[in-house]
């Protein structure tokens, strides 16, 4: 009865889990993952990563035939990628402005031009302008002229287009941007999708290929694709590729060793139950009590949890022959409690985390160990027909070798001492380059592929997405203002050769200060009137032809100040927006650099300003530093959690030489691994801190089971026997993932598996023979 | 009888149709035979924006195999200089300015209708108008309609005349109405 209601109830937890984890939202958004921000620098380059124009812009190269045919290529492709909804602006240098763009600056312009003053509207200043007009409409950019003469007789649109172009620009050739050196025709792109939308941006990559096949007219042109979300997508991809691939192969590897030891396939099938009771049950833990489950946590989750699939391997593989499976459960059990309680109580410590993401990695260990290990003690023993389990009871295979090992081994107990002050020697030796604090580093894209993003940024003179100046405010107008007055020190840093450019969000939207001084420079309609009349004499003007231009400067001289909706979908607008950000109430511009040559004077000059209001920020710096703080925190929370399990083993074995007896191997093992990477020059990063919890995990139960209390030989043989399987099925799981190109797997299969060799060894050294 | 008479006229107009005496072809050919030239040119505004209209004066060189020089004398100094994509443009007191043709294809593509019509460069006219020759060797005109939509939005079309291999005038009507003309010199050497 008793069987049937533990079944029953797990049967009712698995569906109620299932029915959570498949209405959940799952997340992909990297920036969910990121510490709760600390500084406002910090929250603005959440802000960043998270819709910054920089995590949105594709960089498209084409490569591979005569300039003519690149360009034709470009334009072509250009005009499609415009077609689509999904970029908020194509550019490739060919057309300059759209209609509207030149519409809206046409329609705004003396408000937007940093030339209006009251000089160029004085008597003397008109005239001057008008000759220039005049000239102009005597020479081939007449007919360029002469549709707005009317409107616009001072030039104010040539001026304020003139100074954009001063911008640096990328070269021309056939008309279209090309990075002359390299052959290569540039195109960007915005995305409207923002950066972390990987599924977004992965379909966009995939329409700009079709657009790209459509548009190329010679075969011989290449489509180069290059950008962060580019490389995002990419990464994503090689690690799904790879880590499919290698998890069926690891399968069918664990799934062999298991069927040699259970020689039932319908046991290696039942051994996965409990693992994956254990996945879900977190899954629908983290969706209930956080909202949504994130993608990184569901991966380094399932690693971690990956002790459990040992439970049912510690269960199966004692089993005595004739014994009945709830036998073995019961008698297994007190040592399995432990080993399940010790992980479930360690993660404990990461449940309190103030990162979202440690939290919930916490929360998802916790809960899924503890169903792993309820499944193993009550549901697998209901739910295996009892006449596998009593018949063909597994049998050691060659116990005498088995036991001279386990002999041979416990001559090397001196060795885990030593290994553990060697380790430990090693990693105080290295601790200055312990550690990786560059995310880019993990990213799993060629070295190739970088530098060709750098050549591509450079040649378009795109911003490089790393220095920024950051001017903040109570409001958009204080923020705007305050960056109007920084402005002549940016364009000393660029006189002097400090950097090569920068851009400001005041060029697209001047503050409403600037705008009324502006306004106040322009004279009132009669007086304008008097003035041009003056300024008219003696030039062959017709009479009354200005009469749109009186209309329109009295318009702009009454008219409410422009604000950002009125830029609204022009790339004036999308610059504005891009480079204001709105964070927690208050504001802040953003200065991006363009080409620092000099990274000391320029924090030098920041820093003579002596304003909190105007910062440097270095975006790589403050990821780097939020990587660190990061990974202190893990690492702080580990320490704790190693304290928690040696008090659940100080109450549970109730001695405290059985806490040593079972705690160093494992610790010593985990220092090894660490100073092995380290001594091999891998800089240790966050995921090397979470496999080497998932060796504490296991290392701690092979140490819990060696040292169990075992009444004879046979038992003691197949206690050793049961954790050289749950061994067996790690090295083979993690070796797989070692064998992987993608960094991320990498690193985790190789330091898993490395640390569960050593626990293997230095558990089986401090074994006690009783 | 009359069927007959019929039939030879017929024929006749038939033959006088397939001799279509001058083909767009023909005059490239002819012209891309040509040299070095330098004429002098007089180029006039007529605009309803203006009560008398624009007059500048100055002259135009052609180097093989691609440069073309406008300099203009009155009445101010200026000089635009086209060479391969590149349009030059000097002026007093500013700083000289460089555009390329093809992204500034209203005011560059101007200047490339007469630079590809003097080295006889059909493709490259062919990439901002279609093309229509009227008339014979002794008076032609060349009738370039813009297919560019940004030119087309400025200009309705260009004719260039010419006798034989050289250039004798040029009228740019626009869109708003203004028309352009330009009459080249005897001063060809």
């Amino acid at each position: 009865m008793r069987r049937g209601a533990a079944v029953g109830l797990w049967l009712a937890a698995v569906i109620a889990c299932a029915w959570i984890a498949v209405r959940a939202t799952y997340t992909a958004d990297l920036t969910a993952f990121l510490p709760p921000s600390v500084t406002p620098n910090q929250a603005l380059l959440i802000a960043q990563l998270r819709d910054g124009v920089a995590a949105r812009l594709v960089l498209v190269g084409l490569e591979g035939a005569d300039e003519a045919t690149l360009a034709a290529t470009s334009r072509a492709l250009a005009e499609r990628l415009r077609a689509s909804d999904r970029f908020a602006y194509v550019a490739n240098g060919a057309g300059g402005l759209s209609k509207r763009d030149r519409d809206a600056l046409l329609d705004h312009r003396y408000l937007l031009s940093p030339a209006v003053n009251a000089e160029q509207f004085s008597a003397a200043g008109l005239r001057a302008a008008l000759e220039r007009t005049l000239e102009l409409l005597a020479s081939p950019a007449g007919t360029l002229v002469r549709p707005t003469l009317a409107r616009d007789p001072t030039g104010e649109l040539t001026t304020l287009l003139a100074a954009h172009a001063g911008r640096t620009q990328p070269a021309l050739r056939e008309g279209v941007w090309f990075d002359v050196e390299r052959q290569r025709a540039l195109l960007t792109g915005e995305t409207r999708a923002p950066g972390y939308d990987l599924d977004a941006q992965a379909a966009i990559q995939a329409e700009i290929a079709t657009a790209f096949a459509a548009a190329r007219t010679d075969p011989g042109v290449r489509l180069v694709l290059s950008g962060p979300s580019v490389f995002a997508v990419r990464s994503r991809d090689a690690i799904e590729q790879d880590a499919w691939r290698l998890s069926l192969v690891a399968s069918i590897g664990v799934a062999l060793v298991l069927y040699a030891a259970y020689r039932r396939a319908a046991l290696v099938a039942f051994g996965a139950l409990p693992v994956a009771t254990g996945i879900l049950a977190g899954i629908a833990a983290v969706a209930v009590a956080f909202g949504a489950v994130h993608g990184i946590t569901l991966g380094f989750g399932a690693t971690l949890i990956g002790e459990a699939a040992d439970y049912s391997t510690y269960l199966f593989a004692q089993r005595a022959r004739g014994e009945a499976l709830a036998a073995t459960a019961v008698r297994v059990w007190p040592t399995l409690r432990l080993a399940v309680l010790t992980t479930v109580f360690g993660s404990l410590a990461m449940l309190l985390s103030s990162f979202t993401g440690l939290a919930q990695l916490g929360l998802l260990t916790f809960v899924g160990a503890l169903a792993a290990g309820l499944a193993t003690r009550y549901v697998l023993p209901a739910v295996v027909p009892a006449r596998w389990a009593t018949r063909d009871a597994p049998t050691v295979p060659a116990p005498a070798a088995l036991a001279a090992l386990a002999r041979g081994a416990r001559k090397l107990a001196a060795l885990v001492p030593i290994a553990l002050l060697a380790a430990i020697t090693v990693l105080t030796f290295n601790h200055a380059r312990l550690w990786e604090n560059d995310l880019a580093n993990l990213n799993p894209i060629a070295e190739a592929e970088k530098r060709r993003d750098q050549e591509m940024r450079d040649a378009l003179g795109a911003p490089d997405v790393r220095h920024l100046i950051v001017v903040t405010g109570a409001t958009r107008e204080a923020v705007l203002q305050r960056l109007e007055r920084l402005e002549p020190a940016l364009a000393q840093l660029v006189a002097r050769g400090v950097v090569r450019g920068f851009d400001t969000p005041t060029r697209y939207l001047p503050s409403v200060a600037a705008q009324r001084t502006r306004q106040a420079a322009l004279p009132e309609g009669s007086e304008l009137a008097r003035r041009l009349s003056t300024a008219t004499e003696g030039l062959p003007f017709r009479d009354g032809l200005f009469a749109p231009f009186l209309v329109e400067v009295e318009r702009a001289r009454t008219a409410p100040p422009l604000v950002a909706k009125d830029l609204e979908g022009t790339v004036w607008g999308l610059a504005a927006r891009a480079l204001l950000v709105e964070l927690e109430g208050h504001w802040a511009g953003l200065a991006p650099l363009t080409g620092l040559a000099d990274a000391g004077a320029l924090a030098q000059t920041v820093g003579a300003l002596r304003d909190p209001a105007v910062s440097l920020l270095d975006l790589k710096a403050e990821s780097d530093a939020m990587v660190s703080a990061y990974r202190n925190q893990s690492l702080q929370l580990a320490g704790l959690g190693v304290l928690v399990i040696g008090a659940v083993l100080a109450l549970g074995l109730r001695s405290v030489r059985a806490v040593i007896v079972v705690m160093l191997p494992v610790l010593a093992a985990i220092a090894t691994t660490a100073a092995t990477l380290a001594a091999a020059g891998t800089r240790l990063s966050l995921l090397h801190l979470v496999a080497l919890l998932l060796v504490l995990g296991i290392g701690t139960n092979y140490s819990l089971f060696f040292s169990r209390f075992v009444p004879d030989d046979d038992e003691r043989l197949r206690n050793a026997y049961a954790v050289l399987v749950a061994t067996a099925t790690t090295l083979i799981a993690f070796g797989a993932l070692a064998t992987s190109g993608t960094a991320i797997l990498q690193a985790i299969g190789t330091t898993v598996a490395l640390g569960a060799a050593l626990s293997l060894v230095f558990a089986a050294a401090w074994s006690q023979p009783r | 009888m009359i069927r007959v008479a019929f039939a030879v006229a017929l024929l006749g107009a038939g033959a006088a149709c397939a001799q279509a005496p001058y083909a767009v072809e023909d005059l490239m050919r002819s012209l891309a035979a040509g040299g070095d030239s330098t004429v002098a040119f007089t180029e006039t505004r007529h605009s309803s924006a203006l009560k008398t209209p624009l007059v500048t004066s100055g002259e135009l060189r052609f180097t093989r195999p691609a440069q073309l020089e406008r300099r203009v004398r009155t009445p101010v100094e200026e000089r635009y200089l086209v060479e391969g994509d590149r349009v030059t443009i000097e002026r007093k007191g500013a700083p000289p300015r460089t555009v390329s043709i093809t992204s500034q294809p209203a005011l560059g593509a101007f200047l490339e209708s007469i630079r590809a019509t003097l080295r006889g460069d059909l493709a490259s006219l062919k990439r901002y108008y279609r093309v229509e020759l009227e008339g014979a060797p002794p008076g032609w005109t060349l009738v370039l309609l813009p297919s560019d939509p940004v030119m087309a939005e400025l200009i309705t079309v260009i004719r260039i005349r010419g006798v034989g291999g050289r250039l004798t005038g040029l009228e740019v009507l626009e869109t708003g109405g203004d028309r352009v003309v330009t009459r080249f010199g005897e001063g060809a050497r």
